[in-house]
């Protein structure tokens, strides 16, 4: 049997999406590690083709999203990711996960702050791909997520750097409406390399079509596809772009 | 008053700093009754003599941190005493006795459906959280809790204490379940009450209720991953000073880790937060009532909770079960270390060593450190082997970890601090309060009255969706994550849109082909004048809406969790007896146990007017099984062309409905349920479920037949064409009782055409019937009665009013 | 030693005041939210200042104001809160717990204390009764308003 590429996923105190989003890496065909942080060392990543950051609250979020979860990394693990990422690793970061990648500075600079409306939103949204992104590839270029959460407000030094973003390519997947207050309707953002990559909606809760909250909902790819919701197009891309890039 | 202050000092013997010996054994009942005062004990004279005998019997005096034990066991958050009590009821002129409402209406009733349904209840009442099977190697249990007192004082903080509460019961249970979903009924104020009809000081406005429970329950059930699913909020004025906050929690098991015991020889360690003095008192609170008082004075009882602490307690817990190195578990809530190691030590005995306890203060007293309530802390068996292994999980998941002591065997649960026995009972004394004995009365006072005459359907219908009981709890559900963990697979909001409510919810369970259902019920208007009949009414509408959302009517299981005033009050305890013999009758009739409840008393409020009472108040909340994936059904509208068809006979009772409120129509005779004609009528629909023949079913409830109507359709799928001449009634039934009425038992589905013959074959001789058709042409519901047009109206405007209600305000 | 320092948000647009009552005003009240944090500490300012720099500051979308006078401008009043001691502070907790898990801080951080501040603008300045019942609960608060 050919070897399943292999995924560590980083749990923090307070992460809470780990479980869904590990079972949506293995559906793929990863083989995914759950790692707390207080167990993370360099070593932990040797092998290792995909770091993933999965949503939650990492130390309560009380701080800043992400603020402390990034100290505690660098603290383990110092400039070990980045490194990574040159070594050819990819990078995800779910929700939380990509409010610790943005204060990691793994990603174009930005900072995901509170809604406009100032509440915890959980809903579904209806997003863009906006560019080439490894991580993006089999889905449609408009198809719908769940989100859920209170800080997803990209915003960036000047809003010229936003629209910048939206040129090169590195704003991957865009919002078609406002529905937080993001910079030019920012969802996600990829780095250069294209293996970095995050964004706020949840990919791990439409793994299956079932997870629609409309149950006449119809998959765009045919009746061949019909298990599967459009999260499990983003993991797979993800899985494709791993192996094909060995 | 005046003495109490020496009361605890003309009895003391000090032998340390940290605790005191108490000499009551010369003490009359009165100065008894005044110590017990003193040190909040809430214990009454009569529980006082009783301890006083205890303690000649021993022949010796008790310590402050033994009084303190006792006083928490005994308090009625503890053990239920009312729900123990021997009771003199008399109902409409008829006397009776009842020796225990528990033991005769719920737990005898719940045994005699564990015995007809063998293997599906695994563990009732005595455990944190009864558990039902789901498949060969799973079990899914539900807890539910009251935290009203202080969230009536502290709206966030309650709000996020009540929840970090029962998500530790799911933790406790067994040997630990996974809490896999969570439910959050609340009961205010209306949001637009005005500041000077609140006739007490320092009383919150409900609407800073409302605001802060919401958040409360959002940052701390958010940050534990569980996902909010389920809810309902009532708004009636009898709640703006006793606001009721139900949590409740559900929980995933693998079948072999249910049973857990203590062992002579086993370690007893405790995981989580710290012990503080922030959490003194909180058992013995909430069994008194609230007054203007105790909004001062009671600031020590405010505790906020930290969610963070509880998920990494939470991790540590789930990953040594899973390593099966858990031998008993439960939480530290009511009580704290004193009823945990009084549950874990009851039977087997024990030394617990409170020098081992890590402080968040220096200087506390052993007594303190015994029963402090501090949040997000587990007590734990273990064996000894297994304390290195222990360790480095808690070090991995990073909780601290302490060991409180020693299983031992001698029956005796014994505490030492300093060197010191601080404590030393027999644990079987601790468990046997006193019975107490209370009456009660209820008088029927319903009658028949004429309904009102249907001239402007429309603008009935309306008001009705822009009652603040009816409308859409959109942006309170909102901010709830309901999708954490990503298995919500019916969401409280959906339909077409996603915005459409739904009657129950539906979590897929990893590792099982089935799925589970949970739903709630709660209608206090209706037991105002007839709580019997809220009560088989809220069983119903629990049932029927795991029912409606695919759950195998057999396969349910239930939980009855009270609140009232005051029940030493007659008519209001008659109210509550009322209430669990129709929760009881129909439990019983749909085969539905009871697999764990709890009470919550005197919630009630001395204002500048007088004593107000919230009215006997019933939440049952409901677990069930659905068998496959394919079963779930959604309640809004799917497809353009579909038939609408009724199940459930529509009788002439308006009491106890949102449109008899909005008419004035008081003491209304509120519907009676036909519970074995009902449960014929699920097990039939079940039936059409499992062959695939229903699109959609909406339960009718608030609002009545008009109401689901108009909700089915905010799916935007398409209108809706109603004819309500086929629609099957009892005798003399109004066309606003038609409408509006909501009588049990009766669900609105959407099948396909070519299905008609299928589902009615299967109904045949029940009430059933056609009604009319999901409209391509047109986006109205168009209700009429023969030529009679009753209500035409488009579904946008309904729904921006329905959708609209509660936004302003929230 | 002691720092004092205000944080504000820039990209934050002031609400409207009646979000924060029970019941409306009315009028054209608007409001901003900051933090404001008070740091007693020994040795190390530098590195103390790294610390905040870091760990309480982000630089993209938050200012950080020196010193005790009110960070904003032209407000009615100021109503600045905080958990009274003895009731948990969970941003205070994350921080300090985040502290003591560095091996050497290069400073000694002998506590912390964080306040919310609400400034209202517009008019209102006798309203602030108002706002202290709808916002501050003396179960868990204590409370203090600057008049503009």
């Amino acid at each position: 049997m050919e070897e399943r590429p292999r995924a560590v996923l980083l749990k923090f105190p307070g992460t809470n999406c780990d479980e869904e989003t590990a079972r949506a890496l293995e559906v793929v065909g990863f083989s995914t590690e759950i790692v707390p942080i207080s167990a993370l060392t360099t070593e932990a990543l040797d092998g290792v083709k995909l770091v993933m950051l999965s949503g939650g609250f990492s130390y309560g979020d009380y701080v800043m999203s992400g603020r402390l979860a990034r100290l505690v990394t660098e603290q383990k693990i110092d400039g070990a990711l980045k490194e990574f990422r040159d070594n050819g690793g990819y990078l995800l970061g779910i929700c939380n996960g990509f409010q610790i990648l943005t204060q990691l500075g793994l990603l174009p600079e930005g900072s995901l702050v509170e809604n406009t409306s100032g509440r915890f939103q959980c809903q579904w949204v209806k997003m863009k791909k906006q560019a080439d992104c490894p991580f993006l590839t089999l889905l449609p270029d408009e198809f719908e997520l769940p989100m859920a959460h209170a800080e997803g407000r990209l915003v960036t030094m000047t809003a010229e750097d936003a629209e910048k973003y939206r040129e090169n390519g590195a704003a991957a997947v865009t919002y078609n409406e406002d529905v937080n207050g993001s910079f030019e309707h920012i969802a996600g953002l990829q780095d250069e390399t294209g293996r970095v990559f995050g964004m706020m909606p949840h990919p791990e809760r439409f793994l299956y079509r079932e997870d629609h909250y409309d149950p006449d909902w119809e998959n765009p790819a045919g009746s061949d596809e019909e298990k599967w919701g459009s999260g499990y197009y983003l993991f797979r891309s993800l899985y494709e772009s791993v192996t094909s890039s060995n | 008053m005046s003495d109490s202050e020496s009361i605890l000092d003309q009895i003391a013997e000090a032998p340390a700093d940290h605790y005191r010996v108490l000499k009551i054994s010369d003490l009359d009942g009165g100065k008894l009754l005044e110590l017990s005062q003193f040190m909040h004990l809430s214990l009454s004279e009569e529980d006082m003599l009783a301890v006083q005998e205890i303690y000649k019997d021993w022949d010796r005096e008790p310590t402050d941190v033994e009084l303190e034990v006792i006083a928490q066991t005994w308090s009625e958050h503890c053990k239920h005493r009312i729900f123990g009590a021997d009771i003199d009821h008399e109902v409409n002129g008829e006397k009776e006795k009842v020796k225990s409402l528990f033991k005769t209406y719920i737990y005898d009733v719940s045994q005699r459906i564990f015995d007809s349904k063998p293997g599906f209840v695994l563990s009732a009442f005595h455990d944190n959280a009864g558990f039902i099977k789901l498949d060969d190697n799973l079990a899914v249990c539900l807890k539910a809790e009251t935290h009203n007192h202080p969230s009536a004082i502290e709206p966030y903080a309650g709000a996020n204490t009540g929840i970090g509460g029962v998500v530790r019961d799911i933790l406790g249970a067994g040997k630990g379940a996974k809490p896999i979903a969570s439910l959050d009924v609340f009961c205010f104020g209306a949001p637009d009450t005005t500041m000077d009809n609140i006739k007490a000081e320092d009383v919150l406005h409900p609407l800073g209720i409302m605001r802060g429970v919401v958040r409360g329950v959002r940052d701390y059930g958010n940050r534990m991953g569980i996902p909010t699913v389920s809810g309902a909020i009532q708004f009636d004025n009898s709640y703006i000073y006793n606001p009721l906050v139900y949590c409740g929690t559900a929980g995933l098991i693998p079948i072999k880790y249910i049973d857990k015991e203590v062992g002579a020889g086993m370690k007893v360690i405790a995981v989580g937060g710290r012990t503080g003095r922030d959490g003194l008192h909180g058992a013995t609170f909430s069994s008194a009532a609230l007054d203007t008082e105790s909004h001062e004075s009671d600031q020590q009882a405010v505790q906020i909770g930290n969610p963070i602490e509880e998920k990494k307690a939470a991790d540590f817990v789930l990953a040594a079960r899973d390593a099966d190195l858990i031998e008993f578990i439960t939480d530290c809530g009511a009580g704290g270390y004193s009823s945990a190691a009084g549950e874990m030590l009851e039977e087997c005995g024990g030394t617990i060593n409170l020098d081992n306890v890590t402080l968040k203060e220096p200087g506390m007293v052993s007594w303190e450190i015994f029963i402090s309530e501090s949040q997000e802390r587990m007590v734990l068996a273990v064996k000894e082997g297994s304390l290195e292994e222990l360790q480095k999980l808690a070090d991995l998941y990073e909780t601290e970890l302490i060991i409180l002591g020693d299983a031992d065997g001698s029956g005796i649960l014994k505490v030492t601090h300093h060197g010191e026995t601080v404590c030393q009972l027999d644990c079987s004394k601790l468990h046997t309060a006193p019975t107490r004995h209370l009456n009660a009365k209820w008088e029927l006072k319903t009658e028949s009255v004429d309904a009102p005459a249907i001239d402007k359907g429309g603008e009935d219908l309306k008001s009705l969706l822009s009652d603040f009981s009816i409308v859409s709890r959109e942006p309170i559900i909102r901010e709830y994550d309901h999708e954490v963990q990503g298995n919500t697979i019916l969401k409280p909001l959906a339909g077409a849109s996603g915005d459409a409510p739904q009657d129950a919810s539906v979590m897929r369970v990893d590792g099982s082909e089935h799925l589970m259902s949970m739903s709630v019920s709660i209608l206090p208007e209706w037991g105002k004048t007839d709580p019997y009949a809220m009560g088989t009414a809220c069983v119903d509408e629990c049932i029927r809406q795991m029912v409606a959302s695919g759950a195998d009517p057999d396969r349910l299981a239930i939980l009855d969790n009270f609140c009232m005033g005051n029940p030493d009050a007659e008519e209001e305890l008659g109210a509550l007896v009322e209430t669990v013999k129709g929760i009881a009758a129909a439990a019983e009739s749909y085969g539905a146990p009871f697999v764990s409840g709890k009470d919550s008393f005197y919630n009630y409020f001395e204002t500048d007017e007088g004593p107000v009472s919230i009215p006997v108040t019933i939440l049952i909340s409901g677990m069930g099984i659905v068998e496959d994936a394919s079963h779930v059904t959604g309640s809004s509208l799917r497809c353009r062309d579909s038939l609408i068809v009724v199940i459930g006979s529509t009788e002439s009772e308006l009491g106890g409905s949102v449109y008899a409120r909005q008419k004035g129509l008081t003491n209304a005779t509120v519907p009676g349920t036909d519970m074995d004609a009902a449960m014929g009528l699920y097990r039939k629909y079940y039936e059409c479920v499992k062959q695939g023949l229903i699109l959609s079913a909406h339960d009718v409830s608030e609002g009545g037949l008009a109401v689901t109507l108009a909700e089915a359709a905010f799916s935007g799928k398409a209108g809706l064409e109603i004819d309500l001449s086929s629609l099957p009634t009892g005798e003399d039934v109004s066309v606003a009782a038609m409408l509006f009425g909501e009588s049990p038992s009766r669900l609105v589905v959407e099948i396909a055409l070519e299905n008609l013959e299928k589902v009615a074959e299967i109904f045949e001789g029940q009430p059933f019937a056609p009604l009319g058709r999901a409209a391509g042409e047109h986006s109205n519901l168009k209700v009429t009665r023969g030529d009679d047009v009753l209500i035409d109206e488009p579904l946008d405007e309904l729904k921006s009013l329905w959708k609209n209600g509660l936004a302003q305000y929230y | 030693m002691r720092k004092t320092f205000e944080i504000s948000d820039r990209y934050i647009e002031p609400g409207h005041a009646d979000e924060l009552l029970y019941e409306p005003l009315g009028g054209d009240l608007t409001f901003r939210r900051t933090r404001r944090y008070e740091i007693e500490f020994k040795r190390g300012k530098s590195k103390l200042e790294a610390f905040i720099e870091k760990t309480l500051r982000d630089p993209i979308s938050q200012e950080l104001h020196e010193g005790e006078d009110p960070a904003l401008d032209d407000f009615s009043f100021v109503l600045e809160y905080g958990m009274k001691p003895g009731a948990l502070d969970l941003e205070k907790e994350a921080i300090l717990t985040y502290y003591r898990g560095i091996e050497d801080p290069g400073f000694e951080l002998k506590e912390l204390s964080i306040r919310q501040r609400i400034y209202v603008f517009g008019g209102g300045s006798d309203k602030s009764d108002r706002f202290i019942r709808d916002i501050c609960n003396y179960a868990i608060h204590n409370w203090s308003v600057i008049q503009g």
